[in-house]
């Protein structure tokens, strides 16, 4: 989970079967992120809307909503027409 | 370790750890008993200092070059408040270990670590595995070292209150060594005075079916741990702790028990402690 990402890692991202569990180290917040989740957080490598519809299965609704969730986490962020999902460290 | 009396202060110099107790003469002899048989000399800690004036009303208590706290003491059984501040500031300061609020035992040389709010039946699930031939680790506080997977003992003796007895069908085998109040300390006779490497960590949820054992994934028992008293709770040492606890989650097989102190928990949860 590092291509395209930001620079200042803001959270810490344990792999664990599958799922990823993030620590979110300025609101001191843990967040467990679900198969579907971590594939769409996987996929904002800078690439529109559009583009994530066409590499992520699901409906342009399961999308929006994750991407709406994602960025409430602050996991994700726009930058202009793009998604970019923000630096995880893994531990 | 000798407790040294030097003016109204004893001073207890356990291994790893000073802790010096101005407070009158039961209390401080209370614990002292409490606290002879613990040892840190793996995470030494910076010394701590409690006040606690006649009357009993307030406890001060100052860690060497650290915080110093005041909080006011219950007038009955304020025993319990007292020792939860000498572990509280210790967890403060650990260095080698993280820590999380959990009973733990051991069977077969693997320990189990035994998660769940205050009330949800640690004791009680601890004391029915202790019948089952498991050895006593802790009651309050799992010390864990992620670098090596083991919990190291806490060997405090297990606060049982009269519910927590009967929900465990008896006392354990040991020595009651104070008594304050409904509470018995008691130190079980079986225990185990080295880490030990971990094999279970079991969270007790409310019960959704009597006496149940359900597998729990890796990440919603990392989740759980950061929701519970663990070392997330301390900004400084958060993403240490976070690290350190994927490492530990990674290795070891995570469940959800129901039914926390019945007979059935205890025998689900020991058949998996000595499964292969």
């Amino acid at each position: 989970m590092s291509q395209s990402r930001e620079a200042t890692p803001l959270f810490l991202a344990a792999h664990l079967d599958g799922d990823v569990v993030l620590l979110d180290i300025d609101r001191a917040a843990i967040h467990l992120l679900d198969a579907w989740s971590t594939q769409v957080w996987s996929a904002c490598t800078g690439k529109s809307f559009n583009e994530l519809r066409a590499v992520l299965p699901g409906s342009t609704r399961r999308l929006r909503q994750a991407l709406r969730e994602l960025e409430t986490l602050g996991l994700v962020r726009r930058a202009g027409e793009t998604w970019v999902a923000v630096e995880a460290r893994p531990v | 370790m000798t407790p040294v009396a030097a003016g109204s202060e004893t001073v207890l110099d356990l291994p790893g750890w000073t802790v010096r107790i101005e407070a009158p003469e039961r209390v401080a002899q209370s614990l002292t008993a409490l606290l002879s048989r613990l040892d840190l000399a793996s995470d030494p800690l910076p010394s701590l200092r409690l006040t606690i004036p006649e009357g009993g009303r307030w406890m001060a208590c100052r860690l060497k070059g650290r915080e110093s706290w005041q909080v006011s003491l219950p007038p009955d059984q304020p025993l319990a408040e007292i020792l939860g501040q000498c572990v509280a500031a210790a967890t403060m300061v650990l260095r080698r270990h993280v820590f999380a609020h959990a009973g733990v035992v051991a069977m077969g040389d693997q320990a189990t670590i035994i998660v769940g709010k205050s009330g949800s039946g640690k004791t009680a699930t601890a004391i029915r595995l202790l019948a089952r031939g498991a050895l006593y680790l802790s009651d309050e506080v799992a010390l864990i070292d992620a670098q090596s997977g083991t919990v190291a003992p806490l060997l405090i003796p297990m606060a049982i209150k009269p519910w927590t007895e009967q929900a465990a069908g008896g006392l354990p085998d040991g020595d009651d060594v104070v008594t304050d109040g409904r509470v018995r300390y008691r130190m079980p006779s079986r225990m185990c005075a080295r880490p030990v490497p971990i094999r279970n960590i079991v969270l007790l949820t409310p019960a959704r079916r009597p006496q149940g054992l359900s597998p729990m994934s890796r990440g919603e028992m990392l989740l759980a741990l950061g929701a519970h008293e663990t070392s997330l709770v301390h900004r400084d040492r958060l993403a240490e702790a976070f690290g350190g606890f994927a490492r530990i989650v990674r290795r070891a097989r995570c469940y959800a028990g129901q039914g926390a102190g019945s007979n059935g928990l205890a025998d689900l949860l020991a058949a998996q402690s000595l499964s292969p």
